[in-house]
């Protein structure tokens, strides 16, 4: 009986493997083609051919390899053929998949004083910019795998609390570890949504009227230019209800915006 | 020039030289035989006599006599635009004394009063007042008002009408009417205007216009017109007088009255602006306008200044009128317009225009359009309001987005900017990333899960294994006996297989040896010194049971008989003594103290 239930799973294993395995061959197919274009796109923006080099890389995006590099480099193409906000925007989505890279950050700010709009962010207290920065250290993969070196070594610990001794204090050391590996998997989850959720944007058009209200005869409240970032508040039908980082808000036609 | 004919030597007079219609400042004769008490004194008058205006300027002296005699004034003279004119020569008889009576006090600075200084006594039989009051409805002022009911903003007219059947030797205006809650704009009357003839209350009368307003009304209701007052100066026949001389140097019998003339207040019936309709852009132009827009250009390039002209023109309040509202793009920088106003008033109101131009900046390129301006004025013949609209303009500017801006939602070029000016992004990334279509993140995903709930697993494994070997090592005496009776049954090992053989002296040749065997490595005694009264002296020592030494030396005799005794089943025999060979060990083992 027992021997029966074990040939059984073994079968169902084996099966999992090789699908695993014709999954992971064929997917390394993909991933060679997007390897090659890759480095032919290096080659293309080492001689200058800017718009080439996006067209590769814009076909790494469109199979679904999206990484930090690829939009990085995007950027820089569309930065060097002028095209601002469209380097804005690849800028920012390398900078959600990696937020500490230093050339991210240093080229988008570059791109930002090109941005006629200079918003003033609202100033936010010092200890939530040290709360943030701390959590904004790692990925949310990155407090995965520690979460789980936590909870891997309390099992140790208390597997040494169990059969050799020393009794407090494996208990003790066991029990920490076990709540710092549930506050890691709380960080790792907060930063899960961050990087699912997509609210902010960029404006895309060399020019847009803010409307009070949801309504192309809407008083005007102010004026934004292509390249500035706000976060997306609201939808009325074909209009989006946004907000600056100094806290102004109104609204816009959905068309003139791309999400990051 | 002229002066009375005759003067008592006790008495001044007035010597008067008159310029008519002309300017100049006459030279006067010399007057050697008078003593010259003041002079010249000016006066103006203006006359009207029988249908003939007639402008003069009199210059008179007051004079007095040395001494009695017949002197002669030489004639004075003019020159006026390089013509020389003279006037005539004079002959004064000074008299004897004549009788101080009641004087009339004398102005000598008033041109009305007695022109020919002869009037010392009161007139008998009628007095000035008397004259003044007989000549109310001969002579008189009349307010006329164009229009009793206008609306707010509207203009009306006032003016302040002279109905005269006598003649006028002149007037003055002391003061000009106030005319509160109208804005007044003064009409200048033609100098040279004649009187017309009116019929009023049946009488005929020569009417002049004296003083001519056209008023705005600033608010509604019931508005008040003030009452003018002018002094003038009525010319009459004269009564008889007792002076002959009186008649004589009075011109012909004729008398001056000086008269005060008030004309009645007038009120006006000002009504509100309706509200039923009112534009929202109204500001308040009353009246028949145009308006008109117009730019300079309608394309340009960025920091390249457009004109956007604004003009409104017509009659109405126009000078009340403001630069209307212009709305732009914030991308454009908007100056305070320059006014260009060109007005004029006359007798149908202000008339002209109104011109505003702006100044627009554009700072960013992009496709504008500067919305349609509208004007609003309420026309009071028509008594509606008239919205006028401009046009769209439709503005393409090219170009860069200028560096001095300061439109736009900030501008404040922040500190960072300036760090960063001049510096160039960063080279591409040219390590190649792992391409891998893992868009589902680590975190929460099955693998995640796995990986942390293993260790959970493990640990209530963990955990009932520990309980296992807890209990079992709980089992003490139990794991003991196992163990000492493994130990036995090894030790036996040999005796079982003969026991299976039933080799019977090989048997108990066996289990006699394991016996004694065991006993020897228990209890550390070497084989040759092995008895059983060592032994049993050990056992004892070590606190082993006393039966159970009783049973070993049972054991050891039967192994020691069995040899001789032969027993009916030996076999079962056999067994019997296995079993109580390896229970004793067994019982050995557990009672023997370590």
């Amino acid at each position: 009986m027992l021997l029966k239930g074990l040939h059984k799973t073994m079968r169902s294993t084996i099966n999992h493997i090789m699908v695993c395995l014709l999954f992971c061959t064929s997917s390394m197919a993909f991933g060679q083609q997007a390897t090659d274009l890759y480095k032919s796109a290096a080659q293309l923006y080492k001689t200058n051919q800017f718009d080439q080099a996006a067209a590769n890389y814009e076909k790494i995006l469109s199979q679904g390899y999206k990484t930090a590099e690829v939009y990085y480099n995007l950027g820089n193409c569309y930065y060097k053929l002028n095209n601002l906000n469209k380097a804005i925007v690849n800028y920012e989505r390398a900078l959600k998949l990696a937020p500490q890279d230093e050339d991210i950050l240093h080229n988008l700010a570059i791109a930002n004083t090109k941005v006629v709009d200079k918003i003033q962010p609202v100033p936010s207290l010092a200890i939530l910019n040290v709360w943030n920065n701390f959590v904004d250290a790692k990925s949310s993969h990155g407090w995965a795998v520690l979460a789980l070196g936590f909870i891997w070594l309390a099992l140790v610990f208390f597997a040494v609390y169990l059969f050799v001794g020393i009794r407090k204090f494996s208990f003790a050391v066991g029990i920490t570890l076990v709540v710092l590996s549930i506050a890691v998997a709380t960080l790792a989850a907060k930063q899960s949504d961050k990087e699912q959720q997509s609210d902010s944007a960029i404006l895309m058009v060399s020019n847009s009227f803010v409307k009070s209200a949801p309504d192309a005869n809407g008083n005007d409240l102010f004026m934004l230019h292509e390249g500035v970032k706000f976060q997306i508040v609201d939808r009325v039908g074909e209009w989006s209800k946004i907000r600056l980082a100094d806290g102004k808000v109104g609204w816009i036609e959905r068309g003139n915006y791309e999400k990051i | 020039m002229s002066a009375p004919s005759s003067v008592p030597v006790n008495q001044n007079f007035q010597l008067n030289i008159t310029l008519e219609n002309a300017n100049g400042n006459p030279k006067p004769p010399a007057f050697n035989d008078f003593q010259v008490l003041s002079g010249p004194n000016t006066s103006t008058s203006m006359s009207w006599i029988n249908g003939a205006v007639t402008q003069s300027v009199t210059y008179s002296y007051i004079l007095k006599p040395k001494q009695e005699g017949t002197f002669k004034i030489g004639k004075a003279s003019v020159v006026v635009s390089g013509v020389t004119m003279e006037s005539n020569e004079l002959t004064v008889n000074i008299t004897k004394a004549a009788p101080v009576q009641q004087q009339r006090q004398r102005d000598p600075f008033d041109p009305f009063g007695d022109p020919y200084g002869q009037q010392q006594q009161q007139q008998p039989e009628v007095s000035q007042a008397d004259l003044a009051k007989q000549l109310k409805d001969d002579v008189f002022l009349r307010l006329e008002i164009s229009k009793g009911s206008v609306y707010e903003g509207e203009m009306l007219t006032a003016t302040y009408k002279l109905y005269l059947r006598r003649d006028l030797a002149g007037y003055s205006l002391d003061k000009a009417p106030a005319f509160e809650g109208f804005w007044s704009q003064d009409v200048e009357l033609d100098p040279k205007r004649r009187p017309t003839p009116e019929t009023y209350n049946g009488k005929q009368y020569q009417v002049v216009d004296l003083l001519k307003y056209n008023l705005y009304p600033q608010r509604s209701g019931n508005l008040k017109l003030p009452a003018a007052e002018i002094k003038v100066v009525a010319v009459v026949q004269a009564a008889r007088s007792r002076n002959p001389f009186d008649d004589f140097f009075n011109g012909g019998r004729v008398q001056q009255v000086p008269m005060t003339l008030k004309s009645e207040a007038g009120a006006v019936n000002v009504k509100g602006l309706p509200d039923k309709d009112k534009p929202a852009d109204f500001s308040g132009a009353v009246g028949k306008f145009n308006f008109e827009t117009s730019i300079s250009s309608k394309e340009g390039k960025t920091d390249d200044p457009i004109t956007y002209t604004v003009k409104i023109n017509g009659t109405g309040n126009l000078k009340l009128i403001e630069s209307p509202a212009v709305k732009l793009p914030s991308a454009f920088e908007v100056y305070d317009p320059k006014t260009k106003e060109n007005i004029t008033n006359g007798p149908a109101g202000l008339t002209g225009s109104k011109q505003y131009d702006y100044l627009i900046i554009p700072r960013q390129p992009g496709e504008y359009k500067i919305d349609s301006r509208s004007f609003s004025y309420f026309d009071p013949t028509a008594a509606k309001y008239v919205t006028i609209n401009s046009p769209e303009y439709a503005l393409k500017i090219t170009g860069a987005p200028s560096k001095n801006m300061n439109t736009g939602a900030n501008a404040a070029v922040s500190k960072q900017d300036i760090s960063l000016l001049g510096q160039d992004i960063r080279y591409i990334k040219t390590t190649i990333p792992e391409f891998n279509k893992d868009n589902k993140p680590f975190f929460g995903s099955m693998g995640f899960i796995g990986m942390y709930s293993a260790p959970m697993l493990l640990f209530l494994l963990l955990i009932g294994l520990r309980r296992r070997n807890e209990t079992m090592a709980a089992d003490i005496v139990g794991t003991k006996r196992r163990r000492a009776i493994k130990l036995a049954k090894k030790r036996l090992s040999i005796a079982d297989k003969h026991l299976k053989t039933d080799d019977k002296k090989a048997f108990y040749d066996e289990v006699s040896r394991a016996t004694w065997g065991y006993l020897g490595d228990k209890l550390n005694i070497d084989m040759a010194e092995l008895s059983k009264d060592n032994v049993e002296e050990k056992l004892q020592a070590r606190a082993v049971k006393p039966e159970t030494i009783t049973r070993l030396k049972g054991l050891i005799n039967t192994c020691e008989m069995a040899l001789y005794a032969p027993v009916s089943d030996e076999h079962t025999e056999m067994k019997k003594n296995y079993d109580t060979a390896m229970n004793l060990i067994a019982d050995l083992e557990d009672e023997v103290k370590a």
